[in-house]
């Protein structure tokens, strides 16, 4: 398969899964404010910041995953993402007895053991897409969501 | 590719940095709530401190009469605040089996009612002639409940063992109809979502069912026959308290217990809640939300200190007094709006 071919897939599939995951906490804001509330992880930062913080970022991603100039960028911050996400279900889920979790629609609904797994496969896509930038990249412009 | 290497080195050292220190400064006990508490509308000072002779399980205040059950000893003490005596009433274990979901007392009739969810019976008992009685309801298995104020129905909570449904009732034991006032939504929790408590105000005539893992409280008003919602400040929704896992559900950290105990006077309700709130030390369940049950909107807080190390557990509200529970020990409360 070509590289663009690959990069392109990546964005896309990066794209939709932050639409998706920040319109879903974005529909219930409420919820997922008092939600991230009581996570025993989050307990010491400010929701107030924390919350729009995340959804701004979530879509800033997507943003950066659209334009050629700015894919990288926007792989470089999906990884992290991602990578958090991954991170943050993991330890709650081994180290703590109660695991909250924000994520709206059908990501809230998997199984621990799946999320972190399906966290996991897609940090591993964002950083195999922050490699295949590397080379400049030659995608055509209508990869716009 | 090196510079690749690089930053993404960087990603994963600030990621797991990042993660590491939320780990250190987490705090698995404390429940966070983002609304800042006013602590400006409402004051109280002790007036009095009664020691009951074991552990407070139920609590009941009439006029100047506060009622305490002590499960340990089975026996139900009353205390007057006038000559500020506390004396046995009765045993109960003559009548009572099982163990005790609550009690109540009709003061017209000067009967006790307690209620027991093991053998699902209410138990009758009036001193004054020694009448001892119970009502049963051969297909009705209630959790707990409360005396309506008007007729001999009783406000109870209910589930259906065809349907799994939890309802909130209006039952009739004399053989009368039974109105379904309201039914709980059902989640795949067990119950934990519809499970609670009920406390009543005779002056307004209103009976509350306080959840205790989520924010719903519902308000029945007797006297209109009218079923409102007063949603506590946490917002913790009740399809919350469980989450999938992956050998069906586990309980969520949502369902860590919110709501105490709670108590009402003719236009508040006083709900001990275990949320703490920014910006102000609030250990766990020494926080008193106080609500409008007129508007439904929250008013204003009260904090209150241990006891002997020992958190609030039960709450009872009479004229201007708050009794406040704290085991064998209830500190009585002046209360002043401001």
């Amino acid at each position: 398969m070509k590289r663009n071919t690959i990069i392109t897939i990546l964005s896309y599939s990066l794209s939709i899964l932050f639409v998706y995951a920040a319109s879903a906490k974005a529909m219930v804001y409420t919820d997922f404010m008092a939600d991230i509330a009581k996570s025993p992880l989050l307990v010491n930062y400010n929701k107030a910041i924390l919350a729009p913080g995340i959804l701004g970022l979530e879509f800033l991603t997507v943003i950066l995953l659209q334009f050629n100039a700015t894919l990288k960028l926007g792989f470089y911050l999906s990884s992290f993402l991602m990578l958090m996400f991954t991170l943050y279900l993991g330890t709650l889920y081994f180290f703590y007895t109660n695991i909250p979790c924000s994520c709206g629609g059908i990501l809230g609904r998997m199984p621990y053991p799946v999320h972190i797994i399906f966290n996991l496969l897609f940090t591993i896509f964002s950083f195999y897409g922050t490699f295949l930038c590397s080379k400049p990249v030659d995608r055509p412009q209508s990869a716009v969501v | 590719m090196k510079k690749n290497i690089i930053i993404s080195s960087a990603i994963v050292l600030g990621a797991l940095c990042f993660i590491l220190a939320s780990a250190l400064r987490s705090d698995p006990e404390k429940l966070m709530i983002n609304v800042a508490r006013n602590y400006e509308g409402i004051y109280a000072s002790p007036e009095d401190t009664i020691r009951f002779p074991g552990t407070v399980s139920a609590m009941k205040a009439e006029g100047d009469l506060l009622f305490g059950y002590v499960h340990e000893l089975k026996k139900l003490y009353q205390y007057n605040t006038g000559n500020r005596k506390t004396t046995p009433l009765f045993d109960t274990q003559s009548f009572l089996s099982g163990i005790l979901s609550g009690f109540d007392i009709d003061p017209v009739s000067g009967t006790f009612y307690f209620l027991n969810t093991n053998t699902n019976k209410i138990y009758l008992f009036r001193p004054k002639d020694s009448l001892k009685d119970s009502l049963y309801f051969k297909y009705l298995h209630f959790a707990s409940g409360e005396k309506c104020f008007r007729g001999a129905d009783f406000f109870i909570r209910a589930t259906d063992d065809a349907t799994s449904l939890t309802s909130l009732k209006k039952v009739d034991y004399t053989g009368g109809a039974d109105t379904t006032l309201y039914t709980f939504t059902q989640y795949p929790d067990g119950g934990i979502s519809a499970d609670g408590f009920f406390i009543k105000d005779r002056s307004s005539e209103k009976q509350f069912f306080i959840p205790y893992y989520n924010a719903e409280i519902i308000q029945y008003d007797e006297a209109r026959n009218n079923i409102s919602k007063i949603i506590t400040i946490d917002k913790t929704m009740p399809h919350n308290n469980v989450v999938p896992a992956s050998h069906g559900y586990t309980i969520s950290s949502k369902s860590r217990i919110i709501n105490i105990a709670a108590a009402a006077d003719s236009a508040h309700l006083f709900v001990l809640s275990f949320a703490s709130s920014r910006g102000k030390n609030e250990p766990p369940g020494t926080v008193i939300d106080v609500y409008s049950t007129i508007t439904g909107q929250y008013e204003s807080s009260l904090q209150l200190p241990f006891f002997e190390g020992r958190r609030a557990v039960l709450l009872e509200k009479s004229g201007d007094r708050l009794y406040v529970a704290f085991n064998n020990d209830v500190v009585c409360y002046k209360i002043k709006f401001r």
